[in-house]
């Protein structure tokens, strides 16, 4: 995607942001764009905000199903956006779960979906399986999934394979959603397509092109599509003796008027992209308004050169280790990367929070107690309490046998800077030793892995290590092992805080392990997995901030595959506990059972998954138990979704996608916390020419809580036309909400091309808010590509 | 009667002009596509030469030409890749049998790069003025070089030899090796060398440089391939 996602957001941007599911619109989090994909391709998911400014992180949380957990990805938002892109190979069918959360500058979160919280039921990515027919079409050019200069694009492909069922001349193609037969050439086992036949423009960026076969007597027989990047015709891509480079800058200035108050941002991003030999080199900078010394960095800088042995990297980067141990976290510092077939080294340092000054409020007595009293200059005072500047070391060398076997050993050492900030409590200090491990026999169809990490934490190094005497009288006044904290000590207190502040004291009760183990096998077409997890109360990695503690147990899943990849059935069972070192009133246990069926049918007929799925939390405290009835969990939510999608053809090209979900929830404790939640999303996309598209959605969602009931329905109109010579794309649209929300949206934006390579755009919204002033955004963007 | 013999003799020459001509071998449909070109690169249909371009079909028995620095990459219909490179001439014949295609491709001078696809029941020959090699999903490069002898590296699968000329000795090339055969009919095989290597990267780069002349009447790219 390199420098070019932007170009890719642009065009997504000004040809599907009419599909966004604006009915899920939160205050912060306008929509999500992420389109369903094949097996073994990319995912690629586009965020869009309102007032980032609010905004003190997001995070994108994915997951296949009937995985227990979700992983999440700190995102990066450049202007009012965000992209994300997961590898080729990491979406399964039948689908990939995921959420938005925003965490607002006032510490309140916001959701996509937004009834997320109430209704935990995630938005979804269908991911289709591939078909043995498949391999009957061939693209001969462009490769798939290759990068090709715009200037040497032409289309081929073989029917050679086809099977005799296949009726050649019947075959149509299509390049993105524009049926392009008229303008092909089919000749017995070549098809033939030259865009400058096209009165479509194709811009750089990603495209599509599918095949539909039909048979003898018409009927669909199978539909393969396939996807290429179009790359400016000057690319530094195609790698020489020569150093080739390219560079993309952008740039915007945006005002947005909320709740009358008016804010500008001002960005610009510049990404150079270059290379030599087997030599890579990217860089990125991104500095914005937003950046504001009393909050986390906004700015964005990064330097990487790598080849294929090696690999260094400075600035903002996202390293990746096992997952215990440092993922999706941001890191401003230095990584590195050294790879050959037997070894592996990576090292990572820097610092993943800013300091953050807090600020004095008043003087407090000395018996004044609470967690925002501290002493300053030999002074108590109550204090507005900051974040320390907290940075990380982490190494990990690993061997490897081929692609069989794997073996690595991480280490992580994570310390708050008690200096960098005057007014603050508690500053921590974080030490992980792990190990991993992963075996890969026959192709890969049988996968087991395995990793564990222990952890010691220090939540207050402010007064220090403690010398060896102290611990011993600490160990008496406080009752905890003083012996054993000294060796503890003697083990690590060259690098690590010891005092009566770390945890756990009892390592051998396994508090602070966490140990996971799968293993995958896949045959018969059926995809078996099995995992077991163990993670102590006291479990903690500087580099993992999403990671669930204090839970053990199993998950079970299998997705079969029948009649070609067109069925999936798929099933997953879990059960997890929690209170493992017996901290809690009374251990609860969570049982999920997860079932769905997914039809894909690469014929005439929609796209159908259906879902159902039962989650229940239970603990031993009764309803009858006077004393802590009040802390008594027992409750079950079911869950029921139904999502169709469906491209046809009626006079023009047609895409409707309906999305329906249901979920109750009963809680039989005196509680009586139930609820309900109703959702329904109908969407219709009509391409009416290759220039002008619109679009049509309905959205109603209800949700019954205990004491309140919510519930609005939205619906979006909107259009899309190519002019000017295809050098102007305009976009409109409106949206009115009804019920609960009650708000109209008008939007009207529009990309123009100049020259070549550089675009500037235009982009407008306006809100009508009930009983509140109204809203506005209006912005001026522009995008340039630069290539030698 | 001598005129119903006549008649009969017309009968059946005109039948089996209109049956081999129509047969399952469709000698005169499109056997492969030329997916890049960089600089010079001719093709030669019934005789005469013109210049190539992108997304022209080739048919059994067309020849192609390749000019100095130049490139041409032709894609068969089951998806076989050939990279010709500079100063290069070769000649492709194939035959199309419902869904097989048996290939032959004869370089008379030159080299060029190949990645064949699996073989079931097709067959796929080079040929060079001093040997024939059988290709079953390989891939590697072949060159004639400037002493009349051929040299075929392999970088995956096996590869059989046979030469043209001379004591017409055999031999089998697999991952890993190269073949030599000299114009007196010598095959010798031997494990490929850093050079043999290094040719190897270096024809799977599709590399060029561009030239942007800018003229009143616009502008003119000129690719090449860097040295």
């Amino acid at each position: 995607m390199k420098y070019y996602a932007i170009t890719i957001f642009l065009f997504l941007f000004s040809f599907l942001l009419l599909n966004e599911a604006s009915a899920q619109q939160g205050v912060v989090i306008s929509g999500v764009i992420a389109p369903d994909v094949r097996e073994g391709e990319p995912v690629l998911f586009e965020i869009n905000f309102m007032q980032p400014s609010n905004i003190t992180r997001a995070v994108l949380a994915y997951r296949n199903f009937g995985e227990t957990e979700y992983l999440e990805t700190e995102l990066t938002i450049l202007g009012n956006s965000a992209t994300f892109v997961l590898e080729p190979g990491k979406a399964a069918p039948p689908f990939l779960e995921y959420y938005v959360v925003a965490t607002l500058n006032s510490d309140i979160t916001e959701y996509y979906p937004l009834d997320y919280p109430s209704s935990f039921a995630p938005a979804k990515v269908l991911v289709t399986g591939a078909s043995p027919k498949d391999l009957e079409v061939l693209l001969l050019t462009p490769e798939p999934n290759s990068k090709v200069p715009e200037d040497e694009l032409f289309i081929s492909v073989s029917l050679l394979k086809a099977s005799d069922e296949v009726s050649k001349k019947l075959t149509r193609i299509y390049v993105d959603n524009y049926d392009v037969t008229e303008m092909a050439v089919i000749a017995e086992d070549l098809i033939l397509f030259s865009p400058e036949n096209f009165s479509y423009k194709l811009n750089p960026g990603m495209h599509r092109i599918k095949v539909e076969l039909f048979t003898q007597d018409n009927k669909l027989y199978n539909s393969v599509s396939f996807a290429f990047e179009l790359i400016p015709a000057y690319s530094p891509d195609f790698r020489g003796e020569t150093f080739l480079y390219g560079v993309n800058v952008r740039g915007e200035a945006r005002n947005e008027v909320m709740r009358n108050e008016s804010v500008w941002y001002n960005n610009l991003g510049v990404d150079f992209n270059g290379s030599y030999s087997d030599w890579n080199v990217d860089a990125k900078l991104y500095v914005t308004s937003e950046e504001k010394k009393h909050l986390q960095p906004n700015n964005r800088y990064s330097l990487t050169v790598g080849t294929n042995w090696l690999t260094l990297g400075v600035g903002d980067l996202f390293p990746q280790y096992p997952f215990l141990i440092l993922s999706g976290k941001r890191v401003r510092g230095f990584s590195g990367e050294l790879r050959s077939s037997f070894f592996g080294l990576t090292v990572t340092t820097g610092e993943v929070t800013r300091p953050v000054d807090g600020r004095y409020l008043t003087d407090a007595s000395d018996s004044a107690i609470g967690k925002n009293v501290i002493t300053v200059n030999n002074k108590r005072i109550y204090a507005d309490l900051g974040t320390y500047g907290r940075s990380l070391l982490s190494v990990r060398p690993a061997f490897y046998i081929g692609e069989t076997f794997e073996w690595g050993f991480s280490m992580l050492h994570g310390k708050d800077d008690n200096a960098s900030i005057k007014y603050g409590a508690k500053p921590k200090e974080n030490l992980l030793f792990g190990t991993d491990m992963k075996f890969a026999f026959d192709n890969k169809r049988i996968l087991l892995s395995l990793q564990s990490a222990m952890s010691l934490n220090n939540s207050d190094i402010s007064s220090g290590t403690l010398s060896d005497s102290m611990i011993l009288v600490l160990g008496d006044e406080l009752e905890f092992d003083g012996e054993l904290v000294k060796g503890i000590k003697s083990a690590v207190g060259s690098f690590f805080t010891v005092n009566q502040f770390i945890s756990p004291f009892n390592p051998q009760k396994l508090a602070s392990l966490a140990a996971e183990g799968s293993l995958s096998l896949n045959y018969f077409n059926n995809s078996f997995k099995s995992s077991y997890i163990f993670r102590g109360n006291d479990f903690q990695s500087f580099g993992q901030s999403y990671l669930r503690t204090d839970v053990t147990g199993i998950n079970i899943t299998d997705v079969l595959r029948l009649m070609d990849n067109k069925i999936f059935l798929s099933l997953a069972y879990e059960n997890l506990m929690d209170n493992l070192q017996g901290t809690r009133l009374s251990t609860t246990t969570f049982q999920t059972i997860n079932t769905s069926i997914a039809y894909y049918p690469r014929t005439d007929f929609p796209n159908i998954v259906f879902g159902y799925s039962n989650n229940s939390n239970e603990n031993t405290i009764s309803n009858a138990d006077t004393l802590y009835n009040q802390y008594a969990i027992n409750d079950a939510t079911n869950r029921v979704s139904l999502q169709l999608s469906y491209a046809y053809d009626l006079s023009v090209k047609q895409r409707t996608s309906v999305f329906f979900t249901f979920t109750d929830r009963t809680d039989n404790t005196l509680l009586k916390n139930d609820a309900e939640n109703s959702s329904v999303n109908v969407t219709n996309m009509t391409f009416w020419t290759s220039k002008f598209n619109s679009n049509v959605g309905l959205s109603f969602n209800s949700s019954k809580l205990k004491n309140s009931d919510y519930s609005f329905v939205s619906v979006t109109l909107g259009a899309s036309y190519l002019m000017l010579q295809d050098k102007l794309r305009m976009n409109a649209a409106v949206n009115p909400i009804f019920g609960d929300l009650k708000r109209t949206q008008f939007e009207l934006s529009g990309l123009y091309e100049v020259i070549r390579n550089f675009n500037i755009g235009l982009q407008g919204r306006y809100f009508i808010n009930e009983k509140l002033d109204n809203d506005s955004i209006f912005g001026l963007y522009f995008t340039y590509n630069l290539n030698q | 009667m001598k005129t119903n013999k006549i008649f009969l003799a017309l009968v059946i020459l005109v039948s089996s002009t209109l049956f081999f001509g129509s047969s399952g071998e469709n000698k005169s449909a499109s056997v492969a596509v030329i997916s890049k070109i960089v600089k010079d690169v001719e093709i030669q249909k019934n005789n005469k030469w013109e210049k190539a371009k992108i997304g022209q079909t080739l048919e059994s028995g067309d020849q192609l030409k390749t000019g100095s620095k130049s490139l041409v990459i032709v894609r068969f219909l089951d998806n076989s890749l050939l990279r010709v490179q500079e100063n290069s001439t070769l000649k492709i014949y194939a035959d199309k049998l419902k869904k097989d295609m048996s290939k032959n491709t004869h370089l008379e001078e030159g080299q060029l790069g190949f990645k064949v696809t699996k073989q079931e029941d097709e067959d796929f020959k080079f040929t060079t003025p001093t040997m024939v090699a059988s290709i079953r999903g390989t891939e590697g490069f072949l060159e004639v070089q400037k002493n009349g002898s051929s040299m075929l590296s392999c970088e995956t699968g096996a590869i059989d030899i046979e030469a043209s000329l001379g004591s017409k000795q055999t031999g089998n090339v697999t991952a890993g090796k190269f073949v030599v055969v000299t114009d007196a009919g010598e095959v010798e095989v031997k494990e490929n060398t850093p050079e043999i290597r290094k040719k190897l990267e270096s024809n799977k780069k599709m590399t060029s440089r561009s030239l942007i002349l800018k003229t009143n009447k616009g502008d003119i790219k000129i690719d090449f391939r860097s040295e």
